[in-house]
């Protein structure tokens, strides 16, 4: 058995073991064996790691089992395999979520200690994580497929862990369906793969592009177009659900209503970096859909300031903090649209730490103050938590992208990337992907001022009894502070300039990111350019400024509805507008289908109609039963006459 | 055949239920705790011996086996001939696995305990018959026969319009029966024999041919069913007994499908591709606007139902679409007939998982409305746990049987054209919709009502069965490879006489 799969099967087999026993053995039982596969799986992605891209070795593919095999020619037999793919790319992903996954794991010990589902919870996180491990080691479509679904499943679930919230299973069921519309065009994407190439593995699909088969084309509703742009915008679009963009996001801030240690590592950390990573694994296909990239461009760009805007209007702490990972996911995708991938991949590994620490800091602040999550209702807490203070600022620093922390490289380098894209509009975007630093300084640091600093709002009785919660807490929050901080050092060089991933195999020497590192030798160059070009850094001072600014006021307005203020609050009140235009004439179809059609123009007039036909003729009928013989002569002979003629005019003998 | 079976198997196979159904029949009032271990040791036998025929069974071959060929009326050249293939072998398993799961599952209280088993057992047998049939008026023969028992269980332990239900789907059938039966002995006699690998259009003038077509269509269409002759399918599920609903759904839908494989496609081939886009139309047709009536459906059991026809949209879409193809291939073809053949059986224990289900809440509660309901989660987590899992196998998640079929009929059906890949894809939001819009209500939210109070998890033995059907749902999604290894020389076969 390959090193790789113990990898899988271990958080896998933590679910099994305790949805099977959990209720059995008890909660230690529980966590323990949960956290203890996630470490497994997390030593054991470190040593794949090492090898494939520390130490460049060549990726391999293991097979676990074949899936379907079918064809008649053995040459271009259908095959499909689930296994698990330990490339570069995959190995520094399992990295991330098993780390990610480790310390949720061991936060939720302290966090979940009073909930009465206690096991099912850890069993959940433990078969997400399987699930997510799944879907980065695909090397096929399918697989990737499955694991895509398998983290929507968990999602569902984690979602409405609190089942019997009528908010909370409104808001899984939401997630789940919105995500399944984007599905639809990852599934049709994946057909048009097959009907191009013949087969639903990466390698070989990239195979065939390097050979050359780089002009098909498809019919898609009559028009002939470009099979690769149709290919990438189809699977975006399927990305668009699951990464959470505009205007497909709508069900990551309802998400928040699940476990907070869930937020961080599913809506935060790890599962809304699925389409990221399927567009970045897909390089080679994107690389050939100048349109499609385009279109990512813009879609990304949208998200990016649209819900850096509405982050800085919200009151419920999580919902400050997922408006915020809605709008990181659409600094990754402005990368991906410029084609700066190791880019993309770079900001969803940093972002993964610092939104994962900054959502933890929230469970810790949520946790202390007994399931509060009004920011209105906080306020001065640096003194009781300092832990969480310090952890909040590292996070918040590396959010906005402060020089030195893991986030400063990574936001700096998709800036820097859209700067050199050279498309029509790369200045327009240049600047608008600025202009979404001032916004993330905002929301940043009117976080972290509304519950850390300032007077408290808090009363002085509450205010006594805040205090920092247990280790199993606070242990995981340092340990998140750590990559949070120095991640973006530690992996500039190797994942940017020596191009680790091994995506620029396939990317051209104008490539954006190229472009934007071609004078930078090292991390310490990339630190001194912060400096030369001043225009981020001063961006984050002027939002903190602002920041500082508006939380200065203890005073909370309620916001007119419509005015600019309440519209930014409500998001835009795309969830009124889906209601109006979506949900309701869904419902409204549904019931005219049922009890006009089935019901009144099916069964009531036609099938009841010739039954009461039936009936009719047959009393009829029953009226030429006379008893009179020569009726039943006459009868006879109209019928021999007519049936003769009708058979000789076919020419049938009889 | 390999080795091992030198006696009668198929034979034996479809008259051992039936002989232990009339046993059952005949047990005296005084031995009548005797019933249900008769009824279990005559399903298991019957399990055990088509498990018997599937190890004995050479999946790599397309041909007929275990061939049983005798004359029959010599006058007619009709002949008692028994077969199997790598498509009648699977469904027969699913015949033989659904009765047992019925019998074991079965609610002692209700009348006649004796009389509704002894229908089953018959029922199986006779489904076998059809699987199993090679000459097409043994077939027809069967496949009239396996109207009679259902028509009882719905007449007998329905609900309050049992009678209304019963005559309609009686009629309904048996209208398309008819019109088969015709066809039958016209494609017979001119072919001068009435097996159905020897059945012939050659000599019939086109406009004939299409007719003979069409009888066979609607027919099976009717049985599928196919809209806009589903509506039998919603009263009869509702009024029927649990069991009466898990074997119409899991096994005699799939009567429809299976005919169409063995008489439309094989016999009338340049007939089939001028329906194609006419069949198509409709299985579309089925996937979406039946998932939207599915939506507004307040009783469980006919929102099951419906679900049922949207899922059995794909089977007609799969098997039709290839006519469609431009160009053709032979692999997508293959591709999209598999996930037919699939869905097929996955449905069948989906649904039936589905029905035993609700069937055990209404037990509990004398309700099956999902406004009743709300807070099962609570009231019985076990239970909960496993329809929703079934729920989700309902909605095609990948790693569940349910996902096959749907995945491999969309993706071959992007070669006819994109709008076709496209409508069928809606599936994946309209299924989630109506069963999570039904799981959210029942299972979920608070216990609010007097009849969620009265629930409580299942017992042992059923926990035995649905994780029976649970294991099978997961390992024919992860390795479909096992099935469709067995369909793939059958599907070949029919393909190359269909184009």
């Amino acid at each position: 058995m390959d090193l790789s799969f113990i990898i899988l099967l271990a958080p896998l087999l933590a679910a099994i073991l305790v949805a099977l026993f959990g209720n059995r053995f008890g909660r230690r039982f529980s966590h323990l064996v949960t956290s203890t596969s996630v470490l497994i799986a997390l030593i054991l992605s470190c040593i794949l790691f090492s090898r494939v891209f520390v130490a460049q070795q060549s990726s391999y593919y293991v097979e676990m089992f074949r899936w379907l095999d079918i064809g008649a020619l053995d040459a271009m037999r259908i095959r499909i395999s689930i296994g698990v793919f330990v490339g570069p790319l995959s190995t520094l992903m399992m990295i991330v979520v098993c780390f990610v996954s480790f310390c949720v794991h061991v936060f939720s010990i302290g966090y979940m200690s009073e909930d009465e589902s206690y096991n099912r919870f850890f069993c959940y996180i433990a078969f997400f994580t399987f699930s997510m491990l799944v879907l980065v080691a695909a090397n096929n479509f399918l697989q990737l497929f499955i694991g895509w679904e398998a983290v929507g499943l968990s999602s569902y679930l984690l979602i409405g862990f609190w089942f019997t919230k009528q908010s909370a299973t409104v808001a899984s069921l939401k997630a789940f369906l919105v995500n399944r519309v984007s599905d639809i065009g990852l599934v049709l994407g994946v057909a048009v793969v097959f009907y191009c190439f013949h087969t639903f593995e990466f390698a070989e699909v990239f195979a065939q592009i390097s050979a050359g088969e780089t002009a098909k084309q498809v019919n898609i509703f009559g028009y002939t177009v470009s099979a690769f742009d149709a290919i990438a915008i189809l699977l975006f679009i399927g990305a668009m659900g699951k990464s959470a963009q505009f205007p497909l996001h709508v069900w990551l801030p309802d998400s928040m209503e699940g476990p907070t240690p869930i937020s961080a590592l599913i809506h935060a950390a790890t599962m809304v970096t699925a389409g990221v990573f399927m567009v970045a694994r897909l390089a080679p296909i994107y690389e050939l859909a100048d349109i499609a990239r385009s279109f990512i461009l813009v879609v990304g760009t949208i998200t990016a300031i649209s819900m850096g805007f509405v982050a800085i209007l919200q009151y419920d702490i999580k919902r400050i903090v997922a408006y915020s990972t809605i709008s990181q996911l659409g600094y990754m995708v402005i990368g991906l649209g410029v084609s700066a991938y190791s880019a993309s991949i770079f900001h969803l590994v940093t972002h993964a730490f610092f939104k994962a620490l900054m959502f933890l800091v929230a469970g810790a602040v949520i946790l202390a103050l007994h399931h509060k999550q009004d920011v209105k209702g906080m306020g001065g807490l640096y003194k009781k938590m300092p832990i969480s203070f310090i952890c909040s600022v590292v996070a918040a620093l590396a959010l906005v992208g402060f020089p030195g922390t893991s986030g400063f490289f990574s936001k700096e380098l998709i800036i820097e990337a859209v700067h050199n894209s050279g498309g029509d509009y790369a200045q327009l975007f240049y600047v608008l992907a600025l202009f979404g630093v001032l916004l993330t300084s905002i929301y940043s640091f009117r976080f972290v001022f509304l519950v850390f600093l300032g007077k408290t709002r808090l009363s002085d009785k509450d205010y006594d009894h805040v205090h920092e919660p247990a280790k199993s807490v606070t242990i995981p929050l340092v340990l998140l502070a750590i990559p949070a901080l120095l991640s973006g050092v530690v992996l500039f060089d190797s994942l940017i300039l020596n191009n680790a991933l091994n995506i620029g195999a396939y990317v051209d020497k104008s490539n954006s990111l190229l472009l934007a590192t071609s004078e930078i030798d090292g991390w310490g160059d990339m630190l001194l350019s912060a400096v030369k070009h001043p225009a981020a850094l001063i961006l984050i001072l002027l939002g903190a400024g602002i920041a500082w600014f508006i939380t200065k006021s203890t005073e909370f307005k309620q916001y007119k509805p419509f005015s600019i203020q309440g519209v930014l609050s409500n998001g835009y009140y795309l969830d009124e507008l889906y209601k109006i235009f979506v949900v309701r004439p869904v419902h409204i179809a549904a019931s005219i289908a049922h009890k006009v059609f089935d019901v009144t123009v099916i069964d009531k007039i036609l099938v009841n109609g010739i039954a009461v036909l039936v009936d009719k003729s047959s009393r009829l009928l029953k009226k030429s039963q006379t008893g009179y013989v020569y009726h039943y002569l006459l009868a006879m002979l109209v019928f021999v006459v007519v049936f003769g003629w009708l058979s000789i005019r076919n020419g049938v003998v009889l | 055949m390999i080795a091992g079976i030198n006696f009668p198997a198929l034979s034996i196979i479809v008259f051992l239920p039936i002989i232990f159904g009339v046993v059952l029949c005949l047990i005296p009032e005084r031995y009548k705790n005797l019933t249900l271990p008769i009824a279990i040791i005559g399903s298991v036998l019957t399990l055990l011996l088509a498990l018997l025929l599937w190890s004995d069974f050479d999946a790599t071959s397309g041909a007929l086996q275990m061939v049983e060929r005798f004359s029959w009326i010599q006058l007619l050249n009709i002949e008692y001939y028994l077969a199997i293939d790598g498509i009648s072998l699977p469904l027969i398993l699913l015949t033989t696995i659904t009765t047992i799961i019925i019998i074991v599952t079965a609610d002692r209280t209700i009348e006649d305990f004796k009389l509704y088993l002894a229908l089953f057992l018959l029922l199986e047998g006779i489904l076998i018959g059809v699987f199993a049939a090679q000459d097409s008026i043994l077939f027809y023969l069967f496949w009239e026969l396996s109207l009679i028992p259902l028509l009882l269980l719905i007449g007998i332990w329905g609900g309050e319009r049992r009678k209304y239900a019963a005559i309609k789907f009686f009629l309904y059938t048996f209208f398309g029966s008819v019109l088969m039966l015709i066809a039958l002995i016209y494609l017979g006699s001119n072919s001068g024999s009435f097996a159905i690998e020897d059945l012939t259009i050659k000599g019939i003038s086109p406009f004939y041919q299409q007719l003979l077509f069409m009888f066979f269509l609607i027919a099976f269409a009717i049985k599928v069913p196919m809209w806009p002759v589903h509506t039998w399918l919603p009263d009869a599920h509702v009024q029927a007994p649990t069991g009466g609903s898990v074997i119409l759904a899991a096994v005699m839908l799939k009567l429809g499908g299976y005919g169409m494989l063995r008489f439309n496609l094989p016999i009338f081939n340049s007939v089939s591709a001028d329906f194609a886009m006419f069949v198509i139309v409709l299985s579309l047709i089925a996937i979406v606007y039946i998932s939207f009536v599915a939506l507004s459906q307040k009783d469980m059991k006919s929102l099951i139902a419906y679900s049922s026809i949207a899922h059995m949209g794909f089977v007609t879409l799969g098997i039709f679409v290839i006519f469609q193809f431009k160009p053709f291939d032979a692999d997508t073809a293959a591709l999209a007939i598999n996930g037919a053949v699939f869905q097929m059986v996955s449905h069948g224990l989906i649904s039936a998982a589905l029905f035993l289900g609700v069937g055990y809440l209404y037990k509990l509660t004398g309700t099956k409305m999902i406004a009743d309901f709300g807070g099962v989660a609570q009231k019985a987590p076990v239970f909960a746990a496993f329809f929703v899992f079934f729920a989700f196998a309902n909605v095609a998640l990948p790693g569940t049987s349910g996902f096959v079929g749907e995945f491999l009929v969309i993706i071959a059906s992007f070669r006819a054209n994109f709008l076709i890949a496209l409508i069928s894809a809606l599936t994946m939001v309209l299924g989630a919709s109506y069963t999570l819009f039904m799981i959210k209500r029942v299972i979920f939210g608070p216990v609010t009502t007097d009849a969620v109070s009265r629930v409580k998890d299942i017992c042992f033995i059923d926990k035995c069965i649905y994780g029976f059907i649970a294991v099978l749902v997961l390992l024919l999604g992860l390795r479909p490879v096992i099935l469709i290894e067995m369909f793939q020389p059958v599907v070949e076969k029919i393909i190359k006489l269909a184009i």
